[in-house]
Order: structure tokens, then C-alpha cells, then sequence
């Protein structure tokens, strides 16, 4: 290979590479911006808008609403979408794939529609609010569960279970004590998707929220709708850092068992 | 293969997930799209009309398949290519490409939108770094149009392309390539007619997934988008809040959910397969 096609040859790959992870990284050296607004490159060093947030209620109470929505729609999508994701992934019945498409669209329907319907329907039992919002992220975060779960139980070696209830044990039983240890890892990668999910949704969250109860992404989207200083960017770094840090740990964790096997 | 006896086992375990679905769900969207034939009261097919019979709505839905299938496109052709890389690629650096397909999904996704529009402006980094090397007198149009969008989205989109494609590069029984190779086809020639057809299923699942996604995108043509950008949730969004037309909404969000659905239907088999392949070891 001649030396100029050495070099350009991973050169498409490095561009990509460079546009995956370019928005996350700039947002970083911004937050440590001097100025008074948001601008790369940053104008000088400075920690005062990281003491701008921590002393500013608004975006504490929003982190606090956040957490508290995307930890309440984990508990409920795992608790819903893992036995659909097993039942999906460990047997074969009819109607099987129907459902599964049934239990994936609202992946894939425009929030905006989704945020409609969900606004007047919700109003009228009054749940607009944290339960409301709830509700709804879990209906989005459960496509995730369902896929991530169903894919694990599809390993499951089905001479175990057979063996199982040879064995005398009740289905419910194999279900509980050799199924569900082995669907565990899906689960808990369903369970990050659905925080994620809940935890980085804007356009529902705007109509199923009022002034009293919002959440970080609404508060940032009306940020960035009016005046942009680097809080926004303050914020996205320190969910950046936590995120990087656990996905780094699962990738890794992920290549080593892989590697045992 | 999986068990053959379930019973009605499966029935129990499902039905906790279809009844959350359809009451709060299936309810929503029955309720949006009754309004659109119901507000105001006997509107019937009338919100439809106007929404046929209005230029503003034909430009919107333009603006929105056209964006759809230029990210579509663009996301493809980079998300297979990138696929095809980690897949070559030695152990460590398929790790720290794996990686960085992962990285935007941690990122917020208005802060990502965000982050464009400050580089992309007349005063961001890349006018500013073009003018100081003396390539642009004046800067560059690069926010605020059709580039900044489909630049914007197709980043955000790519993983959705990207983790099929590779999926399905795994399950290829490389054999076949190489008998392909020793029966004398050239490696171009190998790989577009064994490779890329094997891997083919991954990429329209990814393709399909990408397009029904970029049909209802909001934020991001709104944050980098010009007026000529705009898609249908803007539409909807306005009826709402600044004409409290609810009807016209209900007609816009019926019209929107055919269109998902028909690009559902269309990219049914490639989707379900490759959803209900990729635990299964080839």
C-alpha cells in the first residue's frame, strides 16, 4: 500500500469517530468558562459556574424531580417489561412477533403526538404531574426493557428448563430460580436504558409538567430557548463525567466476560 | 429450540405490559385523533381538508420527509461504513469504537443540539478557524439551515444504524467470503456480492429505524433549522399553544402516526428480524 493510502484509508472512520463524540466533549472545556455566556472556545478559566449551580435551587429541585421520575420508571418498566421480554424471548407462541411489534412502537412514535394525547388524556384523571410523567416514560422506556430482557432469555439453554421440570419443579418455579438469574444482565441493561430514557426526555416532559414540578431537561430546554450562560453546559458535563464512568465500566466488564467465555 | 409447552404462562407474564399500553398509550392516541374529528363539534373530515387544502401543512410535511430521508441516507452510508471498521478492526480498537458508538446516547440529547449550534454559528469555532487560516473572507451559512440539521440529527441517529449493521457483520459465516476469494473474486468484488447482501437485513432494520425516528424529530430542527426546516410536531406544537386549535392538531397527529405506521409495516420483516436475531448465536 503506497503511504498517502495509509493514511487516508482510516481517515472516513476517524471522522466519524470525530462526529460521535465532538458535541459530548466540547460541551466539557465550556463549562469551565469565565464569561457570561456559552462559546467555544471558552474565554478564560473558571469554576463559578459550577458555584452557580450548586447554590441555585431552580436546577437542584429540577435534578431532584428527574431522579426521582427516571428512578420510579425503572422499578415499574423492569417490573412490567421483564416478564413480557422473557415470555417473548424463551418460548415460541402465537401472536408472538405481533406483540413484540405492539410492545415496540412507542419507541418509535413522534414524542410530539405522544405528548398531545398523553396531555389531554392525562388532564382529565389529573395526572398531569409527577405520576402522570411517570406513566408515560415508562410506556417509552419499555420497549428497551422488553428487547434488552427478551435477547438474554433468548441464551437461555432450554435443556435446563426441561431438565428443571423433569426434575419435578413447577414452571414458577423455573421461571423465578433458573430463568430469572440468567435474564438479570439484560435487566440491568434495560434498567440503564429506561433511566437514560426518562432521565434525557424533553418534549413530553414539557406538557406534563407545570411550574411547580420540572425536570432538567425542560428546565434546560427553556434555558437555552431564552438566555445561554454556561449553567447548561455546567450541567451536561457532570452528567456527562457520571455516564462516561458507568459506561465505561460495563463495556469493560462486558470485553472481560466475553473474554472468559 | 425454545420450549414448545407454555400453557397460557405466557398470557400472565404479557398482561401487565398490554394493559399498561393501552391505558396509557393506545387511550392517548385515540383521544388525540378523536379530537381531529370532533373539535369543533360535527368537524368530521373538515380539520382534514384544511390540512390538504393548507400550503403551510404541504411545506411542513415536505420539510419533514425530506430531512427523513437525507438523514436516512447520510446516516446509512457512515453507520455501515463504521460498522465495517469495527468489525476489521483488532480487539482493542473494536473496544474503543464500540465506545464511542455509546458516548452520544450518555449525553443529553438537547445539550448535544446544543453544542452544534455554538460550533456552527458565524462567530464558532469552525468560521473562526477557517477565516484565521485565510480559506473564507466572510463566514460561512452553517447554522440556522438544512445542513445544520441533518448534521445534528444524523449524529444523533448513527448508533441506531450503526449496532444493527455490526450485529449482523458478527453472524456472517466468514467462510463464505473467503471461498468467494479463492474462487478468484477481487476483494471489492467479494465484498459487495457475499458481504454486503449477508449483512443487508442489519441495514435496512437500521435504515427503517432511522427514518421512522427522523419523521418525528422536534428539537433539533428547531434549535438548528432555518423556517424552511421545519417539520409537522412544529406544526402540531403551534396549532396547540398558539391557536389552542386542537382539532387541526388532532387531524396533524392522526396524518403523523399513519405515516410512522406505514413506515413500520414497510420495514416490518427486516425490523423484527434483526430485533429477533440479535441475542441468537449463529
Amino acid at each position: 500500500m503506497s503511504l498517502v493510502a495509509r493514511v487516508l484509508r482510516p481517515l472516513p472512520v476517524l471522522l466519524i469517530v470525530l462526529l460521535l463524540v465532538l458535541p459530548s466533549l466540547v460541551v466539557v472545556p465550556m463549562s469551565f468558562s469565565s464569561s457570561q455566556i456559552l462559546e467555544f472556545p471558552p474565554q478564560g478559566f473558571s469554576l463559578r459556574w459550577y458555584e452557580a449551580i450548586a447554590g441555585n435551587a431552580v436546577w437542584l429541585e429540577a435534578a431532584r424531580n428527574s431522579l426521582a421520575v427516571a428512578l420510579a420508571v425503572v422499578v415499574l418498566s423492569t417490573l412490567i417489561g421483564a416478564p413480557a421480554g422473557i415470555a417473548i424471548g424463551l418460548w415460541r407462541w402465537r401472536g408472538r412477533s405481533l406483540f413484540l411489534g405492539f410492545a415496540l412502537v412507542p419507541a418509535v412514535m413522534p414524542p410530539m403526538v405522544l405528548a398531545i394525547g398523553m396531555y389531554i388524556t392525562y388532564a382529565r384523571f389529573d395526572l398531569v404531574g409527577y405520576w402522570g410523567l411517570v406513566a408515560a416514560h415508562t410506556v417509552m422506556a419499555l420497549p428497551f426493557v422488553v428487547l434488552t430482557v427478551m435477547s438474554s432469555a433468548q441464551l437461555v439453554d432450554p435443556t435446563l428448563l426441561t431438565a428443571a421440570q423433569s426434575l419435578g419443579a413447577k414452571r414458577w418455579r423455573v421461571l423465578v430460580e433458573i430463568v430469572l438469574p440468567l435474564v438479570k444482565g439484560g435487566m440491568a441493561a434495560g434498567a440503564i436504558f429506561a433511566f437514560i430514557t426518562s432521565w434525557d426526555e424533553v418534549v413530553v416532559a414539557i406538557y406534563l409538567t407545570d411550574p411547580t414540578f420540572k425536570t432538567l431537561p425542560v428546565v434546560m430546554w427553556n434555558q437555552l430557548r431564552e438566555r445561554v450562560d454556561p449553567n447548561v453546559a455546567v450541567v451536561a458535563t457532570l452528567l456527562f463525567a457520571v455516564t462516561s464512568l458507568v459506561m465505561a465500566y460495563v463495556v469493560l466488564k462486558g470485553e472481560r466476560k466475553k473474554r472468559v467465555q | 429450540m425454545s420450549q414448545p409447552r407454555t400453557g397460557s404462562l405466557h398470557w400472565l407474564l404479557i398482561m401487565p405490559l398490554l394493559c399498561l399500553l393501552a391505558l396509557f398509550f393506545v387511550a392517548p392516541l385515540y383521544f388525540v385523533i378523536e379530537r381531529g374529528f370532533t373539535d369543533p363539534a360535527g368537524a368530521g373530515l373538515d380539520n382534514y381538508r384544511r390540512v390538504l387544502d393548507d400550503p403551510a401543512a404541504r411545506r411542513f410535511a415536505w420539510n419533514t420527509v425530506r430531512t427523513a430521508v437525507t438523514v436516512t441516507v447520510c446516516a446509512s452510508l457512515l453507520g455501515y461504513t463504521y460498522a465495517y471498521a469495527t468489525f476489521k478492526a483488532s480487539r482493542r480498537m473494536r473496544v474503543f469504537l464500540l465506545y464511542c458508538v455509546l458516548v452520544p446516547f450518555w449525553t443529553s440529547l438537547l445539550v448535544r443540539t446544543y453544542a452544534w449550534a455554538v460550533m456552527l454559528r458565524d462567530e464558532g469555532v469552525i468560521n473562526k478557524t477557517l477565516a484565521s487560516l485565510g480559506m473564507i473572507d466572510a463566514p460561512l451559512p452553517l447554522l440556522r439551515n438544512s445542513f445544520a440539521v441533518t448534521l445534528g440529527m444524523t449524529q444523533i441517529l448513527l448508533p441506531f444504524v450503526i449496532l444493527p449493521c455490526y450485529s449482523a457483520m458478527t453472524r456472517v459465516d466468514v467462510s463464505l467470503v473467503q471461498a468467494a476469494r479463492s474462487l478468484g473474486a477481487s476483494p471489492t468484488k467479494a465484498f459487495f456480492r457475499v458481504f454486503l447482501p449477508l449483512t443487508r437485513p442489519g441495514l435496512a432494520a437500521g435504515a427503517f429505524l432511522t427514518f421512522i425516528l427522523a419523521t418525528g424529530y422536534y428539537i433539533t430542527p428547531v434549535l438548528l433549522g432555518g423556517p424552511g426546516d421545519q417539520p409537522i410536531a412544529v406544526l402540531i406544537e403551534n396549532a396547540v399553544q398558539q391557536q389552542g386549535d386542537w382539532g387541526l392538531a388532532g387531524a396533524l397527529a392522526a396524518l403523523t402516526t399513519v405515516m410512522v405506521l406505514v413506515a413500520l409495516m414497510a420495514g416490518w420483516r427486516s425490523l423484527t428480524r434483526s430485533v429477533l436475531e440479535t441475542g441468537r448465536k449463529s
